[in-house]
């Protein structure tokens, strides 16, 4: 379903407002105090102007909404005579994201495969049934940005609930893409004015403009050649600079590995998942064996879990190309240049064969 | 709600210490009702918790017949299973699973089989000879290969005699030179040299193998001198593992997660693996 819309940023502000007064939680990118002021993270808002969606990429994405950097798992204690279990408390009530880009939903899309394979993981899931994704398409483009390679045509929009796109006039075009979505839409205190054939014209220009900003790469033959080249010398000479500290996969959208650890407290013990990074040297570390010592190894696994394994198992790239990891990484490898370097390879072999 | 990480409690009904390392409980779920409706495969795996330590992965090394209890045998390398020795008769641990693939058993109906296991590899081994014992008739000859580096690291010794003394199976058990005691009547070698000599054929036959890397290389090895087909011999492979369940992105092996593809593969897929474990 699609229904298209038009709102001022004074009728957006009105509506975000009322969805906030009728009980909905909703989460926006806002500047965490304390830190430094370029970061947003997605937060709970008290008002719509307390969002910022001016600025492009929250430091970290919304899988945190979801998949909370630490979440209690359950908890136990002793009562003399055994031991009890409780499940946390958690109640799963509908809310709202707003203020999302189209990879942000899509780095969603994505770990849904994993959370829901065969086990079925309620933590997640139960989140993930109760949110409602409003997306904005992207204000600007910058250098790290790949997705239309990854994702397709700019924009991605299965993720989305509903999607705004804001025109040069300053006013909004709503799209309402789900049963979901279109509940929110009794909130909205006005006529609703369906958007013209000027708008729709103005609307997809302003898409095609996004879409030709995003820098192209091509990753066609990427897959072949990881699944053949697990030993070639690539690996040993690529990203020779990584201090392993982990930042590309904490700010990754689709990264998903966990710890499981516990929390000793007197009364009452609690085994809490929190996120663990296939960077760090310990994450495959047995008492006689890592079979990932050499950093170079766990470079290739990154690289071959997103654009290969991920695939393999669940028919999807497991990286938007939301450029995150090349934004933060301390000694600025990025995964764009080793993709196309990649894709290279991957053609000259072709040519050979 | 249905926590997919969230153990059931059982208690410790018997324990045995099989080796100065090597441990085995013998665990019965508190909870009659699941106890009732709990049954697995052999050849599949469990999470198990030390309550106050944390986690950690074995696999049940009894008999998938065996409906009143399950058992697990386990080395004493690390935190866990450092604080799990510990435990005795009457304590409580947690358990989730079943988790992981078998050993199609069922499959090998009709056919000989040989089991080649080195140390504590016998546990996952055990497991599945015993549930193939359970069914007897199925087979044709069944064979037991059985090494420890001495004695004292032989584990299910009371078991080892009995299937000893079994005239429908043959065993064959060994020690590495050195570490025979005078009262050692099995034989001194190493595993892949017992089993060359063993010689068994590979026309109809699946060999089950588990054991030290180290082992299974050479294991291998023999078994392609005497022509053995890598469809006809299975093992199992070990990552580091949290969940348990594909979800922690910890325990693959190139695309194969041995948590969910796992833990049993053929020779034949294994070859393919890349070699990063
Ligand atoms: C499918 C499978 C079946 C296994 N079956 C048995 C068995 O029947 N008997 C037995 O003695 N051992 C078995 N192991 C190995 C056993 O899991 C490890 O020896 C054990 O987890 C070590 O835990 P620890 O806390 O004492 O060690 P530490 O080194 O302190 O481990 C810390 C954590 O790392 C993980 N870990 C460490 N080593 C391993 C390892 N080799 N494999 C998986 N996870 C590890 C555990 O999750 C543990 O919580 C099996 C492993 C796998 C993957
Ligand atoms: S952010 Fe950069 S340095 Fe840190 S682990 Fe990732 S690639 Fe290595
Ligand atoms: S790998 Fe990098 S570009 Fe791809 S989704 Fe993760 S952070 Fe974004
Ligand atoms: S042990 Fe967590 S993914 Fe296999």
């Amino acid at each position: 379903m699609t229904e298209l819309f038009k709102l001022s940023p004074f009728e957006l502000n009105a509506w975000m407002d009322l969805l906030i007064a009728a009980g909905y939680p909703v989460f926006a990118p806002v500047f965490e105090e304390g830190t430094d002021k370029d970061n947003l993270y997605f937060k709970k808002i008290k008002k719509w102007n307390d969002a910022d969606i001016g600025k492009l990429k929250t430091k970290r994405g919304p899988k945190e909404l979801f998949f909370p950097i630490n979440e209690d798992l359950f908890s136990y204690k002793y009562n003399g005579d055994g031991f009890t279990l409780e499940d946390p408390e958690i109640e799963y009530e509908p809310f709202i994201v707003a203020g999302l880009r189209p990879c942000d939903t899509a780095g969603l899309d994505v770990i849904d495969k994993l959370f829901s394979w065969d086990y079925k993981d309620e933590f997640y899931l139960k989140k993930r049934e109760k949110a409602i994704l409003i997306a904005f398409t992207c204000p600007y483009t910058d250098s790290s940005c790949f997705c239309t390679s990854v994702l397709g045509k700019y924009p991605y929009k299965d993720g989305s609930d509903i999607m705004l796109t804001q025109l040069k006039s300053k006013d909004y075009i709503v799209e309402i893409l789900t049963e979901k979505g279109k509940k929110l839409l009794s909130h909205l205190n006005k006529v609703i004015n369906p958007a013209s054939k000027e708008d729709l014209k103005e609307l997809k220009k302003e898409l095609d403009n996004i879409d030709k900003s995003i820098k192209k790469i091509k990753i066609d033959k990427v897959k072949s050649w990881l699944e053949n080249n697990f030993e070639d010398d690539y690996w040993k000479n690529c990203a020779l600079e990584c201090l392993s500290c982990g930042i590309c996969t904490f700010v990754c959208p689709t990264c998903h590995c966990f710890d499981i650890i516990e929390d000793r407290n007197l009364d009452k013990i609690t085994r809490r998942r929190t996120w663990d990074s296939c960077s760090f040297t310990d994450f495959t570390r047995m008492k006689v064996h890592q079979p990932r010592q050499e950093h170079f190894r766990r470079w290739r696994q990154r690289l071959m879990h997103k654009y290969y394994y991920y695939v393999n198992n669940f028919e999807v790239i497991a990286c938007t190309g939301c450029g995150r990891c090349i934004e933060s990484c301390p000694v600025g490898i990025n995964i764009m240049t080793m993709l196309s370097e990649i894709d290279d390879k991957g053609k000259k072999l072709k040519a050979k064969a | 709600m249905t926590n997919i990480y969230k153990p059931f409690v059982m208690e410790i009904i018997k324990s045995f210490q099989e080796t100065p390392d090597v441990k085995t409980f013998r665990l019965k779920f508190k909870n009659d009702e699941i106890a009732k409706n709990f049954s697995f495969k052999t050849g599949q795996f469990g999470e198990y918790t030390v309550f106050g330590v944390g986690e950690t992965t074995f696999c049940i090394s009894s008999s998938a017949f065996q409906k009143d209890y399950i058992e697990c045998s386990f080395k004493k390398v690390g935190e866990v299973t450092t604080a799990l020795e510990r435990l005795d008769k009457g304590d409580e641990i947690g358990f989730r699973g079943p988790y992981g693939n078998w050993f199609e058993i069922d499959e090998w109906a009709g056919k000989n089989l040989v089991f080649v296991a080195g140390g504590i590899g016998l546990a996952p081994i055990r497991s599945c000879f015993l549930s193939c014992l359970a069914q007897r008739e199925k087979y044709k000859d069944i064979t037991m290969i059985y090494g420890a580096r001495s004695v004292s690291d032989l584990v299910y010794k009371t078991q080892l005699n009995e299937w000893e003394k079994r005239d429908d199976i043959k065993t064959i058990y060994t020690v590495d030179p050195g570490g025979e005691n005078s009262s050692w009547k099995g034989k001194i070698g190493f595993v892949p040299t017992i089993l060359e000599k063993a010689d068994p054929k590979p026309d109809n036959t699946v060999v089950i193998t588990c054991g030290p890397p180290i082992m299974i290389k050479f294991v291998l090895k023999s078994l392609k001198k005497m022509n053995f087909e890598d469809e006809q011999i299975i093992t199992t492979l070990e990552m580091k593992m949290k969940c348990g369940i594909g979800k922690c992105g910890r325990c693959n092996i190139g695309p194969y997660y041995v948590c969910k593809h796992g833990p049993v593969f053929s020779m034949a897929q294994i070859k393919d693996f890349p070699l990063e474990y």
